[in-house]
């Protein structure tokens, strides 16, 4: 019995022994680390790199490969033609099979050497995959076709075609963005694996009239004809001119319930601060009458609007995205998706795919800023904003010596609804185009046509033409 | 030696540390830290080597703990701001500009002079001020809105009395309380020692290079140098530093960080 009694106070006082061992572990860590955890000093501005990398962030780091792709593949064989579209699952298995075999592109002995214009066009009608990027890319981004090898310093599109029956290799031509220069590049891929991709997404049912605006003549500058269509109008030689009309699905765009509740839900509000180096706990945060919130620190200040826009303006420096290695266009870039897709992430959508819709090259190296606009890809078509009567990105960067000092993001859920609309021909949109500028004075060059959903800032969404026309920085509309 | 007794001996030494750890905690939190003597001699002498003159009375030494504060103000347009003013009586008016209301009472209702007596006349107006931060001189009665014990630097209303005492006139601004949850404090942190902040007030731009006297320090919150025109629905305030000088310039930093605010020179504001 008295042992009992015994091995139970033992008991309670290991029990006690253990406890006082852990309090006086509990108070130590408080006494010692407690001030440097709530110091303000602790940050303030250092944080504006980091912020980009902090653990709240659930984007993986982006690599330039995964970002860098082309807007659409145009296969050409057997009198067909097949346009696939970036975003689409029959795109993904193309382009993933080309990456497959372009590691063979700067294996060979082969340099590449200049070709003429009438070469490539016979090259675009022939057995042919046409790589466009939609915007030019400088070569430190375009690995895929060999890199810092590569003669040219940017490029929009790259052209894959079966070389001849000799030495049955693929060749590889890059138009260069800056000369308008083709350059021919004679890869180790075998022609018949690329000529085995062609038939295997060119199915039966592909379009045979896909003509490109150089075999219609629309790229040339003409007299005035017997009909009404004026042509002082160009359309750059790559376009594609579908002749049919098309069924698209409809979408729905909704802004994230945070920017409806941004008071009310901080937690939100402050990881996606936190991504442009604010810190939280040291913001100032105003609700203006129009139920604008705008956080404000000595780094710059950040506003949140009902109707979804996210705006970031620097004060100082503004939120640095490269370290200046080398890489740092390629840096830049992955940091900036990671940036976006993290307040996607933050504002409960999700990941989205994107576009970029500027050209890209030189970003680090330009001096003065360089405006970087992207747009959010649905079924495979980008998306264009209308906002007080303008047209704008969904996505617009301001860089300045690789930071961030201006950032405007449209952040929006899109659903595609299940119904589809017919949308007109290209043939069609041309015509309106001809139209829309036919009393302008000067020559007009389309650089694209193509397909977009629409979106009114407080209005609806609708499937229209837009045209990327040549020194005109807004995207133009074309309405019937 | 029994293992028992040893035991008996860990948990008494282990009492005596934690009890040390506890009351060194219970007094980190709730004393302020000072700054020791030598550090504000050493910054009088640096402060005298820039041409700026002060005495070692004017430093506050102890460092106080604050955090940044957000406010709601019922303020959200400027119907909702002459209803709370007036309480719905029409004989009463209201005039806005910017952030600033002028109010009038043709009858206003007797007051007792005194500061309760004026806080009930702010309080029937919506206007909420601390007996502590009003000033009754003559027939004006000036009021400053505090949180706590500090006050905000940049509101504040001044009155003119009836003979009745009442209040007949009023202008100024004031962030508008709308009952609960109006007042929310973030994370309190001890803020940056004003002797840090002096130094860099050696450089700061706009204090007269030939020569300044520094004549009040005091700690409060602060609007800062954005948005202090201008009504939101939502306003922060952060911990800060007004250092005023003989010349009637007076100079706003941040507490929590050191930072430079604004300075109003000759009523002007300048950042």
């Amino acid at each position: 019995m008295a042992r009992q009694r015994l091995n139970r106070k033992e008991l309670y006082k290991n029990i006690i022994l253990i406890f006082l061992i852990f309090l006086s572990l509990i108070l130590f860590f408080r006494l010692w680390f407690g001030n440097w955890i709530w110091s303000y000093n602790a940050d303030p501005a250092g944080k504006s790199f980091f912020g980009l990398f902090d653990a709240s962030s659930k984007s993986e780091p982006v690599s330039a490969e995964d970002i860098i792709m082309p807007k659409q593949l145009i296969l050409t064989g057997g009198g067909k033609r097949r346009i696939l579209e970036k975003g689409t699952d029959k795109f993904s298995e193309c382009y993933n099979a080309l990456i497959d075999l372009s590691g063979q592109i700067g294996e060979g002995e082969s340099k590449p050497v200049p070709a003429t214009e009438e070469e490539f066009a016979a090259a675009l009608k022939s057995f042919s995959v046409f790589l466009d990027f939609g915007s030019a890319y400088g070569k430190e981004f375009l690995s895929m076709v060999g890199g810092d090898d590569l003669p040219a310093t940017a490029t929009q599109y790259i052209l894959l075609t079966p070389g001849d029956r000799v030495i049955q290799k693929v060749n590889v031509y890059i138009k260069d963005y800056s000369t308008g220069g083709i350059y021919k590049l004679v890869s180790e891929i075998p022609s018949s694996a690329l000529t085995e991709l062609i038939d295997a997404h060119i199915s039966a049912d592909s379009a045979g009239n896909i003509p490109f605006a150089f075999e219609l003549g629309f790229d040339k500058a003409r007299q005035q004809e017997a009909t009404e269509i004026s042509h002082n109008i160009l359309l750059d030689s790559y376009i594609t001119m579908g002749l049919t009309d098309e069924n698209v699905d409809t979408v729905s765009v909704s802004v994230p319930r945070l920017f409806a509740e941004i008071t009310d839900n901080p937690s939100a509000s402050d990881r996606i601060v936190s991504l442009f180096g604010f810190t939280p706990t040291s913001t100032r945060r105003f609700v203006e009458k129009d139920d604008v919130t705008t956080f404000v620190n000595k780094n710059g200040t950040i506003k949140f609007s009902h109707s979804g826009v996210l705006e970031y303006i620097a004060e100082n420096e503004g939120v640095s995205v490269t370290d200046g290695a080398d890489g740092a266009g390629t840096r830049a870039l992955g940091n900036i998706y990671s940036l976006i897709q993290n307040i996607m992430i933050d504002s409960g959508i999700g990941e989205t795919q994107l576009h970029i819709a500027s050209d890209l090259y030189g970003i680090t190296n330009r001096s003065g800023s360089t405006v970087i606009n992207i747009d959010y890809l649905i079924n495979g078509k980008p998306v264009t904003i209308v906002d007080d009567g303008k047209t704008v990105h969904p996505i617009s960067i301001t860089l300045e010596n690789g930071k961030i000092v201006s950032y405007k993001h449209y952040v929006y859920s899109f659903r595609t609804e299940g119904e589809r609309v017919s949308t007109s021909s290209m043939i069609k949109a041309v015509d309106l185009l001809y139209s829309q500028f036919e009393n302008s004075a000067d020559s007009v060059t389309v650089l694209d046509l193509y397909k977009s959903y629409v979106h009114t800032v407080g209005g609806d969404t609708q499937i229209l033409w837009c045209a990327k026309i040549k020194d005109l920085s807004d995207t133009t509309i074309i309405r019937e | 030696m029994h293992w028992t007794r040893v035991k008996t001996i860990l948990i008494l030494v282990f009492l005596v540390i934690d009890i040390v750890l506890l009351s060194s905690i219970i007094m980190t939190s709730y004393t302020a830290p000072t700054i020791d003597a030598t550090m504000i001699e050493d910054t009088i002498s640096i402060l005298g080597r820039n041409n700026i003159k002060t005495d070692k009375s004017v430093i506050p030494t102890a460092i106080q703990r604050m955090g940044m504060v957000e406010l709601r103000n019922a303020w959200t347009d400027n119907d909702k701001a002459a209803s709370v003013l007036t309480g719905g009586d029409a004989s009463k008016t209201v005039s806005f500009s910017g952030n600033e209301f002028y109010f009038t009472d043709p009858a206003p209702v007797s007051v007792p002079v005194s500061k309760d007596g004026y806080k009930q006349a702010f309080e029937n107006m919506g206007i909420y001020a601390d007996s502590n931060f009003i000033e009754i001189s003559g027939s004006s009665v000036s009021a400053k809105q505090s949180i706590g014990n500090s006050v905000i630097f940049e509101t504040g209303i001044s009155a003119e009395t009836a003979e009745n005492g009442g209040i007949a006139s009023a202008s100024g601004y004031w962030i508008l309380f709308d009952g609960e949850g109006s007042i929310s404090t973030k994370t309190a942190a001890q803020l940056t020692p004003i002797t840090s902040v002096l130094i860099n007030f050696t450089e700061n731009p706009y204090r007269n290079p030939v020569g300044e006297e520094i004549t009040l320090i005091e700690t409060g919150y602060s609007l800062g140098n954005v948005y202090r025109d201008t009504v939101h629905k939502l306003v922060s305030v952060i911990p800060a530093y007004k250092i005023s000088c003989a010349s009637g310039s007076y100079f706003m930093y941040d507490a929590m960080t050191g930072d430079f605010l604004y300075a109003n020179i000759n009523n002007e504001i300048m950042y």
